[in-house]
């Protein structure tokens, strides 16, 4: 890797792109009149607006005004991060979801950083979640026909970065055009199975350009499978939005008392983070490519109704009609694993505390997998199961909570009939890696194991279909 | 309920509901957005009449900070790499959009009168990129007047780019240009802000070759 950033240069990039409104349109990094004025420029400009910017106020997901303005004091005395020239700044025009991007041009190093911005709405998890099924995604696919159309002929140094969906973009990107010379992915999450096993052999020539960028507990990194060396960082933690806050792009940032910013890096993921990003790689891996455009749809929902923060509503994404059969998939699918390995309900139990919901559906859930027979055969009569759970003194909270989510029955009477069906140690939790898909026959030659078995399939059919006219000619 | 083709696609992008949007059996989030799909588009046909539109995407308001949602679109006239965009807000059932389209219009007229007084006064222009920070709403259509914008009395955030030749420059004085410039258009009642570039030769390059930078407000 060769670029001329710092990774807290690449950190703050990534909290500028999400720069909107600070103290009027003036303060909205990605806006199309920035272009040709350099970083030092937009944050001189936001600075002289300050008092316009309200310090409580959320101005993008997580990060408030007084956070934004603590940011753009630490950039002022940064000068080869200030004379970097906003080129370019692109509002995508193709597909549905939208999405914003810029050219930057490190002029001392005549370096050009393509960064990508993470969507910040809840339509961010569809594109996010049809990874698991879609091999590239749209947004995928958008994201390298803009940086395709990019004039990079005049740089030395090609760099793209991106934070969340945007880190995801620039690892495709790097992937798939081996112009990038550098990539620093942000939170990014990382590429389904089917992926890895199509590009393999490009993978393998670019992944060492790729550096992974996560704090400790990040949520977002740890989706499929990663690609290119990783490297977490301590999150500060503010405490203001609990779990959620951990996928903030400042959440990494500390700031000393001269309001200088340091990152500080992590001996490795938490732990809670690494059981969760095992138990969903299997989980996925155990579902059959024909269902898994549903699972995604219903993972997607159940993420983004988790982090509004809302029990109700994330029941409702459990137990609602689309989403019920896959949901019902996922909770015996963690039953399972649960059993398996027990220490995986702690985590998902001490991450929905954090984020303020109430953990008696994990109660409910207990219940199930101690009896999961029974439930099978009484579940239909909710009244019935309450009986029980008052008999075995179970807390008013949880019948309190049962008697509010009635729909919830016919959620776990699935959910008892999937678990004895399911093997939670069929399906390995690591990420898949390229050198595991591809046969290397020399330096210059790869082959991915999937292009090979279509070759060897092709083989074999031309080969039968030979000896097959060959018979019938001498038949006759 | 009848979906065009790309409708469907722009919902698809912001909607986990796929089935019931191929169906057009669509669930009340889904056909709120639709609704208001369509009420930005009948909104940019209205106050564009000369120009066609198609959505392409949209980011929603929801899970965002944001009271408005950003819808992206694109016109056949115009062509452009990146998408434009509209805001729309929900107010009593009705959405009340704004869009930054109208700078199409008024662009070309302002550059031409800028370069053209910044010429008169001596100045070594090269170029002039005119943008603006505002979206308007429907009170300010095809028929806005640039002199309104220029002169503030529009507040559209006016922001000029100007580039200048350095070589042509008498001496390397350019907080004296600066001032020459601030001066030459307020005296025009000219409103905004102004970012200079002043480039080494009049062929540079407009990032590699700046000898200075700098804005000034008016």
């Amino acid at each position: 890797m060769n670029s001329c950033l710092s990774i807290e240069e690449i950190v703050l990039i990534n909290c500028l792109l999400y720069c909107e409104n600070l103290g009027g349109p003036r303060g909205t990094f990605l806006s199309i009149s920035q272009e040709s004025r350099t970083i030092g420029n937009f944050v001189d400009g936001v600075l002289h607006y300050a008092t316009k910017i309200e310090n409580d106020k959320e101005y993008s997901t997580g990060v408030t005004g007084a956070e934004y303005k603590q940011l753009m004091w630490a950039i002022r005395p940064m000068e080869h991060l200030k004379n970097i020239i906003i080129m370019q700044v692109h509002y995508e025009s193709e597909g549905a979801g939208g999405g914003r991007s810029a050219l930057l041009f490190d002029p001392s190093a005549n370096e050009a950083i393509v960064a990508f911005k993470g969507t910040q709405s809840d339509a961010e998890w569809i594109d996010n979640v049809s990874g698991l099924y879609r091999v590239p995604t749209e947004f995928q696919d958008n994201a390298l026909n803009w940086f395709k159309s990019l004039d990079l002929e005049s740089y030395d140094t090609i760099t793209v970065t991106g934070h969340s969906k945007g880190g995801n973009k620039a690892k495709f990107i790097t992937i798939m055009d081996d112009r990038v010379d550098n990539c620093f992915s942000f939170d990014g999450q990382g590429f389904s199975d089917e992926f890895i096993r199509k590009y393999s052999p490009l993978i393998l020539k670019n992944q060492d350009k790729i550096l992974n960028i996560s704090a400790e507990s990040d949520f977002v990194n740890i989706l499929l499978n990663d690609v290119g060396k990783k490297q977490f960082y301590l999150g500060t933690n503010y405490g203001r939005l609990g779990f959620a806050e951990n996928h903030c792009p400042n959440a990494i940032a500390f700031y000393d008392d001269i309001g200088e910013m340091t990152i500080h890096e992590a001996p490795g993921q938490d732990k809670k983070m690494s059981a969760l990003d095992k138990m969903l790689n299997s989980f996925i891996r155990s579902i059959r490519m024909s269902t898994k455009e549903k699972v995604a749809n219903m993972l997607g929902s159940v993420i983004v109704n988790a982090s509004s923060g809302d029990t109700d509503k994330l029941v409702y994404s459990f137990s609602d009609s689309t989403n019920s059969d896959s949901a019902a998939k996922l909770i015996a699918y963690t039953l399972r694993y649960k059993v398996e390995k027990p220490k995986m309900i702690d985590s998902v139990r001490e991450i929905l505390q954090q984020n303020g919901f109430s953990t008696n559906m994990l109660g409910a859930i207990n219940f199930v997998t101690n009896y999961d027979l029974l439930m099978e055969l009484i579940g239909k009569k909710p009244e019935a199961v309450i009986s029980i759970l008052k008999m075995r003194h179970a807390s008013d909270n949880l019948i309190q909570f049962l008697r509010k989510h009635m729909e919830l029955f016919d959620l776990l009477v699935s959910v008892s009939r999937k678990m004895r069906r399911i093997n939670p140690l069929k399906y390995s939790g690591d990420d898949l890696k390229a050198e595991d898909t591809t046969i290397i026959i020399n330096s210059q030659f790869m082959i991915s194991r999937r292009t090979l078995s279509f070759l060897v399939f092709g083989a074999i059919v031309i080969t039968l279909t030979c000896i097959f006219i060959l018979w019938l000619r001498l038949w006759r | 309920m009848d979906i065009t083709a790309s409708e469907k696609k722009v919902l698809n992008g912001i909607s986990f509901n796929t089935e019931e949007i191929e169906s057009g059996n669509l669930r009340e989030s889904d056909a709120t957005l639709l609704n208001e799909m369509r009420a930005v588009e009948n909104y940019l046909i209205e106050k564009y009449p000369s120009f066609t539109f198609e959505i392409t995407g949209c980011e929603p308001k929801s899970g965002t900070t944001r009271t408005y949602s950003e819808w992206y679109f694109k016109s056949k006239e115009i062509n452009r790499e990146s998408a434009f965009i509209a805001m729309s807000e929900e107010n009593d059932k009705y959405f009340t959009v704004r869009d930054a389209f109208f700078g199409q219009i008024i662009r070309e007229p302002i550059k031409n009168y800028l370069e053209e007084l910044l010429t008169k006064a001596n100045l070594p222009v090269i170029t002039i990129e005119v943008s603006f920070w505002e979206y308007l709403g429907e009170e300010y259509g095809e028929e806005i007047s640039a002199e309104k914008v220029l002169t503030g009395e529009i507040d559209a955030g006016n922001d000029f780019k100007i580039f200048l030749d350095g070589s042509k420059l008498p001496d390397e004085d350019y907080q004296a240009v600066m001032e020459k410039i601030k001066t030459c258009l307020q005296t025009n009642k000219i409103s905004g802000e102004v970012y200079l570039v002043i480039l080494s030769s009049c062929d540079g390059d407009f990032a590699r070759d700046r000898v200075f930078s700098d804005s000034i407000l008016l």
